[in-house]
């Protein structure tokens, strides 16, 4: 499966669902989330 | 996540980049089933917590705190995914954990606050402490409470300490803090209800003194049956108090959406304005708490409005260069930009903006999830706003929003001048912060008059001694110099706004003053028609060349009171005008626009020592100029003796293009009284240009205190109370 770029998903995303709007917050944590775990 | 620094210590810059996750983490782990998809992220949200109150863990918080510590803001994170995970993190922790957490937020009550928005991190906190059986702090609540209340001014605004600075940072705060608080407060007592119920079956719904009498129908939440087991025996008292102060708050804020909705533009996209503006779609956060908290809607609104103010501005912001090749958001507007950063600006900051997400602990159920999104924009031509010190004005179908402001005053931030004194904001154009005040280009001067007593150490204006919002204009007075004073009229007449100045200057000045900026990869115009492409750069254009500010008098009024009469019998269209060019100084002989020597004033601009009987005629210049990008269309008519440029800022300056034109008027003036007449133009929907692609232009001319104005075949007159000498 072809990987996004890292911004495509949220900014693409239709925001017409309760499911898009997690997504679109998952989409923006992970990359911060990343560096938590990181320890960073 | 960067090096970069903070007003605060090192240690708080980390501890903030932990927390202002918090503000996205608590609606998403809201609902119990991502708890389960993101084990590893829960995992450290709590532990990060635990930790960081635990006395004896390395990773402690500290105590004692600071008196103003930064930590105190970051409190209102913590307590939110208190609140919004209680069933899950809270109410499974042991009592050492519980007593640490409480022990680490109590330090909020034992030093000192601004008395500013702060004071809403501080009620967060003991709202949490009276939630968790600690009835006492509600008179801790109350004190802050009536502080905060008492900055109310009017149309939902309050002001955050300062009564002269009323900006986004306002519905960022204010609004936001306390619509979360009351949604939070009222969501833990359901959910402490429906607990007691479910293992007491013995409670009254109506017993606790928040009975859905109290509560706004228009976004009620199915459940609001609000009871408060935890607080038997002094329920009733305590219900009372909260239940009091969440009714004026939902009032406040049900004044305040027709009011704040009119910051926005039809494409989603908020009105930039003031500090903090690093926190992006924080603009959208009182949409999200509004919903969350169930306020009452104004007379004509629905929940389909407030969900397409909320999901558009997300959307605009989503579709903005916001984010760094790895993923993260960096300090910046529409792009990566340190410049207009402020000082209390860490590297994780901008995750401020992840509290919008409130909207995410709106039970799957509600009717918000299943409410269609409004696909009409409710928005007002030209509405003022007295609280904010502006006129805002919308393009024909909303795409752009145009605020004409005048008093605002902001002493500390970083270019507070630039954010918040500047003539006009935009949300199609933005603003521009400069870098230097060393060199012009340094400047970024869009909308704004910049002033020198040379080609260099320019100022813009910081502070107006006087200024007034009307209905068609706004008035604002600054003195630079003790013996130099600017007046400043202007009028919106979207796309374009008319701006007079009259200077009475005691120095010789050199005048810098911009229009609109836009990206660098337009073109400019080589006259008034769009198609008027690849034309000599900076050629000026005749005023008077389309003739359509000519036509606009009902010829049955008495015409001899038209000062554009009078302009036209100066033969306006006279491409040689032989008025004499008072005063019109070339401080730059390479200037484009003084090679075209458009000399023609159409009529004497200073005033001083010649002629200011109030019968005298003070009329734009016939040069113009105009550039147009993918963006829209700028440009602006010069006032008598200025040279036109389309001005090269440095880099980097503007919030929204990281690369810019600036339409740019100058001149050199000696000591003297001067009025100067000019025209502006900002133009998202080429609102100005006609079929052929001519572009409207209008005239104006002063007599007296009256401005005359007209503008494709219709006329105005806007009488300038504050020009009576």
């Amino acid at each position: 499966m072809e990987t996004k770029p890292f911004n495509e998903n949220v900014a693409t995303n239709p925001l017409r669902t309760k499911a898009d709007c997690v997504e679109a917050l998952v989409d923006i944590l992970a990359p911060a989330m990343r560096l938590v775990e990181s320890g960073g | 996540m960067s090096d970069s620094g903070a007003v605060y210590s090192q240690d708080r810059t980390s501890i903030e980049g932990f927390c202002r996750l918090l503000w996205g983490l608590g609606p998403l782990f809201a609902n119990r089933s991502n708890i389960s998809r993101f084990p590893r992220w829960w995992q450290l949200s709590c532990a990060g917590i635990v930790h960081g109150t635990t006395p004896d863990d390395s990773d402690f918080w500290g105590n004692p705190l600071d008196d103003y510590d930064q930590l105190f803001v970051e409190m209102g994170a913590i307590t939110a995914f208190l609140f919004e995970t209680r069933q899950d993190f809270w109410d499974h922790l042991s009592d050492v954990q519980q007593d640490n957490i409480l022990t680490w937020l109590d330090q909020i009550n034992a030093h000192e606050l601004p008395k500013t928005n702060w004071l809403w991190f501080r009620q967060m906190v003991n709202t949490w402490f009276v939630h968790t059986g600690h009835l006492e702090y509600d008179a801790l609540v109350q004190a802050d409470f009536d502080v905060t209340a008492s900055h109310y001014l009017g149309h939902g605004w309050s002001y955050d300490g300062y009564e002269n600075q009323i900006d986004n940072y306002i519905p960022f705060a204010y609004q936001f803090f306390t619509l979360m608080n009351v949604g939070l407060a009222e969501r833990d007592d359901r959910a402490r209800y429906d607990s007691a119920c479910d293992s007491e079956k013995t409670c009254n719904t109506k017993s606790a003194g928040i009975d859905n009498a109290d509560v706004p129908e228009t976004i009620q939440r199915s459940d609001n049956n609000a009871c408060n087991p935890v607080n038997s025996g002094n329920a009733n008292r305590l219900c009372s108090a909260e239940a009091k102060r969440y009714t004026l708050l939902k009032q406040r804020a049900t004044a305040f959406v027709p009011s704040y909705a009119n910051w926005f533009a039809s494409d989603g996209a908020c009105l930039p304005f003031g500090r903090s503006l690093d926190y992006r779609f924080a603009q959208a956060a009182f949409w999200g708490a509004a919903a969350f908290a169930g306020i009452e809607l104004p007379a004509g609104w629905m929940l389909g409005d407030v969900k397409h103010l909320l999901l558009g501005n997300l959307r605009w912001w989503f579709r903005q260069n916001i984010f760094q090749s790895d993923g993260l958001i960096p300090i910046g507007y529409a792009y990566p930009n340190m410049n207009m950063a402020e000082g209390y600006n860490g590297p994780a900051s901008a995750y401020w903006a992840l509290k919008t997400f409130i909207f995410l602990c709106i039970p799957d159920t509600d009717t918000f999830w299943t409410t269609r999104e409004s696909d009409d924009f409710k928005f007002e031509p030209l509405k003022p706003q007295p609280e904010p010190r502006m006129l805002v004005a919308h393009s024909r179908t909303g795409l752009e929003v145009q605020a004409f402001t005048a008093g605002q005053h902001a002493p500390e931030h970083n270019h507070t001048d630039a954010k918040y004194e500047k003539y006009v904001y935009s949300t199609t154009f933005g603003f521009s912060t400069p870098k230097a005040a060393t060199v012009l280009k340094q400047m970024a001067c869009d909308n704004t008059l910049a002033v020198s007593e040379s080609e260099y150490h320019w100022r813009t204006a910081f502070g107006y001694a006087d200024y007034a919002i009307h209905g068609d204009y706004v008035y604002s007075r600054w003195e630079p110099w003790s013996n130099v004073t600017i007046r400043n009229f202007i009028v919106p007449l979207m796309p374009w706004h008319i701006r007079v100045h009259v200077i009475d200057s005691a120095r010789a000045l050199h005048l810098a003053e911009g229009g609109f900026a836009m990206p660098d990869f337009g073109q400019e115009l080589a006259g008034p028609n769009i198609n008027a492409i690849g034309g000599v750069a900076g050629a000026s254009a005749q005023h008077a060349a389309d003739g359509s500010f000519a036509s606009g008098w009902d010829a049955s009024k008495d015409d001899t009171r038209n000062p554009l009469s009078a302009t036209r019998a100066l033969n306006i269209t006279d491409e040689a005008d032989t008025l004499p060019n008072v005063n019109a100084q070339a401080e730059n002989p390479d200037r484009r626009q003084e090679a075209g020597s458009t000399t023609g004033g159409i009529a004497a601009a200073m005033v001083n020592g010649t002629s200011s009987s109030p019968t005298a005629t003070f009329a734009m210049h016939q040069q113009s100029l105009f550039y147009r990008t993918e963006v829209g269309l700028t440009g602006l008519i010069g006032a008598e003796g200025f040279s036109l440029e389309l001005s090269t800022p440095e880099p980097n300056t503007n919030l929204l293009y990281p690369k810019t034109r600036i339409p740019l008027q100058m001149r050199v003036i000696e000591p003297g009284r001067y009025i100067f007449v000019s025209a502006y133009l900002g133009d998202r929907e080429l609102e100005s240009v006609g079929d052929d692609g001519s572009i409207a232009m209008p005239n104006a001319a002063l007599v007296g205190n009256e401005l005359c104005i007209e503008y494709r075949n219709e006329s105005k007159l806007v009488k300038l109370a504050e020009l009576h000498d």
